[in-house]
């Protein structure tokens, strides 16, 4: 057999020669010293660039900030919002619809008789209240959508209506009793100027009683 | 990330999900921009490449039509731009991209190991200085690189034994330089 060339002793080396010649390529290389020592040298070689190459990048340094500019490309590409707004908004508009529905059911939950007004009348003199507060009252009585100039304010006026006369006496000297200014109308009870959370635990304690 | 995993994170990734970027970008990378900082040693043409690889990956996957990974693609789109910035580079130079690490010879007229293939590495033509970062710096197998440029295997063995010999070439040039300037 002749020496072996360059491209066999590289195929040696990767596993790429035919099996049906494999035998004749590695009892070559067993007795010849002159492709052995050839074969040595590609081997050299390779160990070589595979420990060099690998350190030919410390040298540089990448551009301070790449990854940031990279997602910044992205985001103009598919038009994404910044994370945050992703990661955060979603969770805190749940959040907030979680606590109104909490707002909502505790009262019945606690069997709070909140009750559709029977008719016009009694909504008339709610009509002197200021506006937020006619608000609440009427959310709270049609179980409609919460108005969105709700969501933000502080300070809110609570309904409760039944009617019957002697719960509703017995509430009203509850509130007093708390220290808020209760107002009666009709068979409905107004507090203004209160928290929704606290007046919510309020009417939980006082419907214990 | 298994393959299958992947998928679906790079369909997210195409509908706007940034988190399903950041997934990709975190696994591929740091090591990509690496080696094409090692190929085109500056910063700026690596980040480019970097860019441009990922966006067009992502944005053309439709045109990638092979079951290998996302990564196989990626590299693809990476090693072409990264060919194209050579070119480019040693258009405009006389001195080749290599010629900032080269060292003059120490006091005994040696260069170590480092220097030494880097001054070799120049002479390589940027598509077989990329085929032998392929198999050297990614640690890619004669298959993956077939895979990568989307060649038949004989194209990568020819190109890779190729450089090989040349580089074998130039470094007993070097060495025998250095022979002489140590006597
Ligand atoms: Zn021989």
């Amino acid at each position: 057999m002749e020496h072996l060339n360059f491209t066999q002793l590289n195929e040696y080396l990767d596993d790429e020669i035919n099996k049906d010649k494999l035998e004749l390529v590695r009892a070559h290389l067993f007795s010849c010293t002159q492709c052995q020592q050839e074969l040595s040298r590609i081997k050299d070689l390779r160990t070589q660039l595979t420990k060099e190459v690998q350190t030919l990048g410390g040298d540089v340094k990448p551009a301070l900030g790449w990854e940031k500019r990279l997602h910044q490309r992205y985001r103009e590409t598919y038009r994404v919002k910044p994370q945050w707004n992703r990661s955060w908004g979603r969770p805190v508009i749940a959040a907030l619809v979680a606590l109104l529905l909490l707002a909502l059911y505790l009262p019945l939950q606690n069997r709070v008789p909140l009750r559709r007004p029977s008719g016009p009348s009694v909504l008339e003199p709610i009509e002197n209240l200021p506006s937020p507060h006619k608000e609440l009252r009427l959310f709270g009585l049609d179980q409609q959508k919460v108005p969105e100039s709700l969501e933000t304010r502080p300070e809110r006026a609570v309904v409760y209506t039944s009617t019957n006369e002697d719960e509703l006496e017995q509430v009203y000297q509850e509130l007093q009793k708390a220290g808020l200014q209760p107002v009666r109308r009709g068979n409905e009870i107004l507090v203004e100027r209160i928290n929704l959370q606290e007046a919510e635990r309020l009417i939980a304690e006082i419907t214990k009683k | 990330m298994t393959t299958e995993n992947e998928q679906i994170i790079i369909a997210r990734a195409r509908q706007g999900e940034e988190e399903a970027f950041t997934l990709l970008v975190n696994k591929y990378g740091p090591r990509l921009q690496q080696m094409v900082l090692a190929m085109v040693r500056n910063p700026y043409d690596a980040e480019d490449i970097v860019q441009e690889a990922f966006l067009t990956a992502l944005q053309r996957l439709e045109t990638f039509k092979g079951d290998s990974s996302f990564g196989t693609w990626l590299y693809r789109i990476a090693y072409n731009r990264t060919i194209d910035t050579l070119r480019r580079q040693r258009e405009v130079t006389v001195e080749t991209v290599y010629s900032s690490s080269r060292e003059e010879p120490s006091d005994f007229g040696q260069l170590d190991s480092k220097a030494e293939i880097s001054k070799a590495l120049e002479v390589l033509s940027p598509e077989q200085l990329g085929v032998v970062f392929l198999r050297h710096y990614q640690d890619y197998s004669l298959r993956e690189i077939a895979a990568t440029l989307n060649v038949p295997i004989g194209t990568v063995k020819s190109r890779l034994y190729y450089a090989y010999s040349r580089l074998q070439a130039e470094l007993s040039k070097i060495r025998e330089a250095e022979q002489k300037w140590s006597i």
